[in-house]
């Protein structure tokens, strides 16, 4: 498969003002290849935003990339000159949040809104902006395209604007996709639907797609690979149905575990708890000599709290940051 | 266990769009009637727009609805006046999904803890920090809380401490507003455990407070309720038991979402197929009347 992105040893610190760095991401190794959907799975503060925001250089003010590289296709992103970032941006790479409201013009008929972007990146005629923008909409919204082509923000439900926003993301034919959280503002049809269209859009466009998100469930079926981030760091990374069926790392594992599941075929609920990884997320001002997840961590061995582990290889190209695996 | 809260045949429309100078009504509860009894567990479920929210508001208080009774203790709460709210309000309490809006941010937990005993004028101070204190600890929040500031929180923490404010005044209902949604998965397992755990901490049933957990999903509020209200376009399609909504759904709203829930089987992403989805948008559900 031909490499279409390489995230090399990337390290990212917030200084917030009144001192005391936050290290959001240390040392995150990540490849993507041409049309692949990798799904970053992990909860606040793991980092997986920040590993979106740098990736494009959009990181807030008192963000400082310590480290690393980010290369697309040959060219490292983190060197680019602002004039030549911009032309990456929303044209080879693109970017959709969670709150699609916000992205969108609230005064601007979304068909315009779409068009602009295109605008921005310069070339084609009037018409030829136009044609494109409703053959991307017919593709997005069948039947609907034309009512949609002229409404306004307000008048779409947040599954529509979140669609509206993927338009704008893909309308200049990016080869990736970095979408953080897109579903988490929406109700869990419509959540469907969002990834259902991306996926398609993955196949019709040989997009690749790098999707951020704190649900397993919405990556079944949809990812084909699954990195899992927690406290700044990559700790498990492997082939989508292995992580998601056969989860190696401890906190994978019990991540899966927290969400209650509905057993059609039994029917009737069970009244214990719901399995649980106790305590709180770990502070990210902090260095802990060991494994950031060791306090945490039901598996837990002497080695652990000694030194961090770094991350081994497993088979079928999957990487496991635990002793159990290695060290 | 007898009724507690009975809502019936509520209506509440929102009139506020303009469109081109003609006013558009939205209808978010069209003639919907429930039955809470005294310490149940209920779960309202539906999607975005269905309702179920604006339910909640007016369940509690907040919203007065348009027609209808709401009937708690021998009262009809869409007839009384505000002095009579301010003796209903705490026996019917609200938590809302976004924890940071919901304290004053330069509060301290303690002082969020205590704060509706202050209002209601209950308890001397000494008193309302030992309470306190003892309510963050069946929350689940020990040690050092007491003295940090609401907005250094966790959002999880800030979660627990909503529900203990929410149970200072020992409500007979407890409202939960897509207050897990905006929670990551490991964190809503630790309420939904405390949710559970609120049950068997309190001895007598009778002062249990009963929870009405209001939420798009649907796995989660079938682990915690015992029964199950689905919602559509402002209308109550299908209540039953959970093991009967989980079990055998009749309506496709439920169908839907039960769908969305359920993790696909292996089978399905060994074979590749693709999720189950809704056909067709619910766009102008809402739109109801026009004035």
């Amino acid at each position: 498969m031909e490499l279409l992105l390489d995230v090399q040893n990337l390290s990212v610190r917030y200084r917030p003002p009144g001192g005391g760095d936050v290290f959001a991401l240390r040392g995150a190794n990540l490849q993507i290849a041409r049309g692949q959907i990798v799904g970053v799975l992990g909860e606040s503060g793991s980092g997986k935003s920040t590993l979106a925001a740098s990736v494009l250089t959009l990181l807030p003010a008192n963000g400082v990339i310590d480290a690393g590289a980010v290369v697309l296709q040959g060219t490292n992103l983190l060197e680019l000159e602002r004039d030549e970032l911009e032309r990456v941006r929303g044209s080879k790479v693109s970017l959709i949040f969670q709150e699609p409201g916000v992205a969108l013009h609230p005064m601007m008929r979304v068909g315009a809104q779409i068009e602009e972007v295109l605008r921005a990146h310069g070339g084609e005629s009037k018409e030829a902006r136009r044609a494109a923008v409703r053959e991307l909409l017919d593709l997005i919204f069948g039947g609907e395209a034309e009512r949609i082509y002229f409404s306004y923000p307000h008048q779409l439900s947040g599954g529509q604007r979140q669609r509206i926003a993927i338009a704008q993301a893909i309308v200049c034919k990016p080869k990736l996709l970095i979408a953080d959280e897109p579903t988490a503002s929406l109700d869990s049809v419509t959540r469907r639907e969002i990834v259902e269209l991306l996926k398609k859009l993955q196949r019709e466009r040989e997009l690749a797609i790098l999707f951020i998100t704190h649900s397993a469930e919405l990556l079944e079926g949809f990812a084909d690979r699954i990195v899992v981030m927690y406290a700044g760091q990559i700790v498990e990374d492997g082939d989508a149905k292995r992580v998601l069926t056969a989860p190696r790392h401890p906190y994978t594992e019990a991540l899966l575990k927290c969400r209650p599941t509905l057993r059609r075929s039994e029917g009737v609920r069970e009244d214990e708890r719901i399995p649980m990884i106790a305590g709180e997320a770990p502070d990210l001002s902090a260095r802990s000599k060991g494994c950031a997840f060791e306090p945490r961590c039901a598996d837990r061995m002497k080695i652990c709290c000694e030194r961090a582990p770094e991350i081994f290889e497993v088979e079928n190209g999957g990487r496991v940051r635990c002793f159990k695996f290695g060290g | 266990m007898g009724v507690l809260l009975t809502a019936e045949n509520l209506v509440k429309e929102y009139a506020s769009r303009r469109l081109r100078g003609m006013s558009v009504a939205v209808r978010a509860l069209d003639g919907v009637s429930i039955e809470i009894q005294a310490g149940a567990r209920t779960g309202i479920v539906g999607a975005s727009g269905s309702g179920k929210s604006t339910l909640a508001l007016c369940l509690a208080c907040v919203e007065r609805p348009d027609s209808g009774a709401i009937r708690f203790v021998n009262r009809d709460l869409t007839q009384v006046d505000e002095s009579e709210l301010r003796e209903i309000r705490p026996q019917i309490q609200l938590v809302f999904q976004d924890s940071a809006s919901a304290f004053n941010p330069k509060f301290t937990a303690g002082e969020v803890s205590e704060e509706p005993w202050r209002l209601q004028r209950k308890l001397n101070a000494a008193e309302r920090r030992e309470r306190g204190t003892e309510l963050l600890e069946r929350v689940g929040l020990q040690g050092n809380i007491f003295d940090r500031q609401a907005s250094d929180l966790s959002g999880g923490q800030r979660q627990r401490l909503a529900i203990a404010r929410a149970l200072a005044l020992q409500p007979k209902v407890l409202i939960l507003d897509e207050a897990l949604s905006a929670l990551d998965y490991s964190v809503q397992a630790q309420i939904a455990n405390l949710l559970l755990d609120l049950r068997d901490k309190v001895a007598a049933k009778a002062e249990r407070p009963a929870i009405v957990l209001i939420s798009h999903d649907l796995a989660m509020a079938a682990r915690i309720s015992d029964e199950i209200i689905v919602m559509e376009s402002g209308r109550i399609v299908e209540t039953g038991s959970t093991e009967k909504i989980v079990g055998a759904p009749a309506h496709a709203a439920t169908r839907e979402l039960l769908a969305c829930s359920t993790r696909p089987p292996l089978c399905w992403l060994l074979t590749g197929l693709r999720y189950r989805c809704r056909a067709s948008w619910p766009a102008d559900a809402g739109w109801a009347t026009r004035r």
